[in-house]
């Protein structure tokens, strides 16, 4: 079942000035129940534009975007829904706390959402739960946990107003290879929740490659790019026009078949990798 | 929008204007506010008119931002022209109604505060518009210098007003960031009564404190990395250096000054 779609969405800041940029170029596309979707791209490529009209923070300069099969801005003085609906975890999310407690923090969002008190303490230890927060961190200020719990506990202020679709702006920045696989699975534990959708903005290639359903890849504004990993990082040269670089274990497939070698280039995890390498070796032995 | 106020913006530049040592510049807009404080007849306010006119065609500033910036204190400036228009006495009246009286002496009076103001402004916008913040506080900081000797931290006061001015951008976009952040977990900005809004600032306002002292802990950590001290000792990367120009244009100035005193006096 589709949850988000865009048509042609195309963006344009400072439109009629010298700083004019069009920043997004009809770009259509289609979000899944159930699926993650990684979408990648250099700095400046048009990402965090396109994340902020999926809940409706900019407004397409042309085009349009649908929750649920409902354009957004049929009803622009009833905007906040939509957020509702679609939550956006923005990059570094921990400078946004301001509550005495984490509680009331992850409180903010159900409780703008109008819920009864009940649902909102209820929404709140779900979504502590998801992301791993104790019961005890709960009482304390948000301002004396470290990095990495901050970051949780913010992101629990989004998944706790249950959005269909949840957005993560660079989760894992900034975070030591623990804390970005634990971000991953609590995101994988909300999709399993069910008929909801992710989407993680990321230009760390790897990260993507490892846990994205389908991946989009952005450049100049618009998708160069669209499908299942395995499609999107066999293609060396699109992702190098892009100005990024394949994910580690493709980029040394690649090199392999560069060198004579007819491995298989579709592989992303290092045990396939493995496999593939020995299968290899086993032939040329 | 916050970016769209023109009023003491900084275009960077390489005209004659822009040129000129900017310790020198403080002090020629301190004399020509005493220029148009001192002019009294519209000659002199002719004057007044050539120089400004001479100044922003060499600054090679677009005079649409100039317009730009008036039209920022339109308000004022149009208060001020009915106010003395009707609120000045005269003998010579031109029109009468009731209580409302117009004369000849309120409408050139009203003529002449009209002009005076916008000549404060554009004259003295020129010395923002052509002067980086930086190089103004540094030169603030020289004119200020012999103050030091009555013990005032002159160097302290201007390396907080650069932080300051540096830090403006930086806590607009920081704004920003937060604001969209709270809007995307359903803060609502932007209805409801005053009390109702004030509420809402506070998931605003309290990140962007924490943030600004955070940020002012770095910059201090920063600075103490790179040995700062304060003012004793320091020497400067951009050195200020009076050339011909600066005289001849501290000259010019004391000319029209002396100009319109004398205009004043024999009343043409």
């Amino acid at each position: 079942m589709e949850i988000l779609r865009t048509e042609n969405l195309s963006h344009i800041y400072s439109p009629k000035s010298p700083f004019e940029h069009r920043a997004l170029d009809d770009v259509s596309l289609s979000i899944e129940a159930g699926t993650l979707t990684g979408i990648i791209g250099r700095t400046g490529s048009g990402k965090s534009t396109l994340i902020s009209h999926f809940n409706g923070l900019l407004r397409p300069t042309s085009g349009k975007v649908f929750v649920d099969g409902e354009d957004i801005w049929n009803e622009p003085k009833k905007i906040r829904r939509i957020r509702f609906k679609v939550g956006l975890v923005f990059q570094f999310p921990e400078y946004q706390l301001f509550e005495d407690t984490v509680e009331k923090d992850i409180a903010f969002g159900p409780k703008n959402m109008g819920l009864s008190e009940d649902e909102v303490a209820l929404r709140v230890r779900e979504a502590a739960d998801t992301v791993g927060l104790s019961a005890e961190t709960l009482k304390k200020s948000p301002f004396e946990l470290s990095g990495g719990q901050k970051r949780r506990v913010a992101i629990a202020g989004v998944i706790a107003m249950k959005p269909r679709l949840l957005i993560l702006d660079e989760p894992a920045a900034g975070l030591d290879p623990r804390g970005r696989d634990e971000i991953f699975d609590h995101v994988r534990a909300y999709l399993a929740s069910g008929d909801t959708a992710a989407v993680i903005v990321s230009h760390s290639m790897d990260d993507v490659a490892r846990i994205a359903d389908r991946i989009v890849v952005m450049g100049d504004g618009r998708i160069q790019l669209n499908g299942t990993p395995k499609e999107v990082f066999s293609n060396r040269a699109a992702i190098e026009d892009a100005g990024l670089r394949l994910p580690f274990v493709s980029r040394v497939m690649h090199m392999l078949r560069d060198r004579g070698f007819d491995a298989d280039a579709s592989v992303l995890d290092v045990e396939s990798a493995a496999k593939a390498i020995m299968k290899l070796k086993g032939r040329e032995v | 929008m916050l970016k769209d106020i023109t009023l003491g913006q900084f275009f960077p530049g390489n005209s004659i204007v822009h040129r000129i040592d900017p310790r020198f510049k403080l002090i020629l807009t301190g004399l020509f506010i005493a220029i148009v404080f001192c002019a009294k007849t519209f000659a002199s306010y002719a004057l007044i008119f050539g120089l400004l006119l001479f100044i922003v065609l060499n600054s090679r500033i677009s005079p649409r931002l100039i317009f730009k910036s008036l039209r920022a204190i339109l308000i004022f400036i149009v208060f001020t022209a009915v106010l003395n228009l009707f609120f000045t006495d005269g003998e010579t009246v031109w029109f009468q109604w009731k209580f409302i009286t117009i004369s000849r002496e309120g409408v050139l009076f009203a003529l002449k505060m009209v002009l005076r103001i916008v000549f404060l402004i554009i004259g003295t916008s020129m010395l923002t518009y052509t002067t980086s913040p930086i190089m103004l506080t540094d030169a603030i900081e020289l004119l200020c210098s012999p103050l030091k000797k009555l013990r005032i931290p002159v160097h302290e006061l201007a390396m907080m007003m650069s932080i300051a001015l540096r830090f403006i951008p930086t806590l607009i976009e920081e704004t920003d960031k937060i604001m969209s952040a709270q809007k995307s977990r359903g803060a609502d900005f932007d209805s409801g009564n005053i009390v109702r809004r004030a509420r809402a600032l506070i998931p605003l306002l309290i990140p962007l404190f924490v943030s600004a002292f955070r940020r002012a802990d770095e910059l201090a950590t920063a600075m103490e990395s790179r040995c700062y001290r304060g003012g004793e000792g320091r020497t400067r990367y951009k050195i200020m250096r009076a050339s011909a120009r600066d005289y001849v244009a501290l000259v010019i100035f004391a000319v029209f000054l002396a100009a319109v005193i004398v205009l004043g006096r024999f009343g043409i």
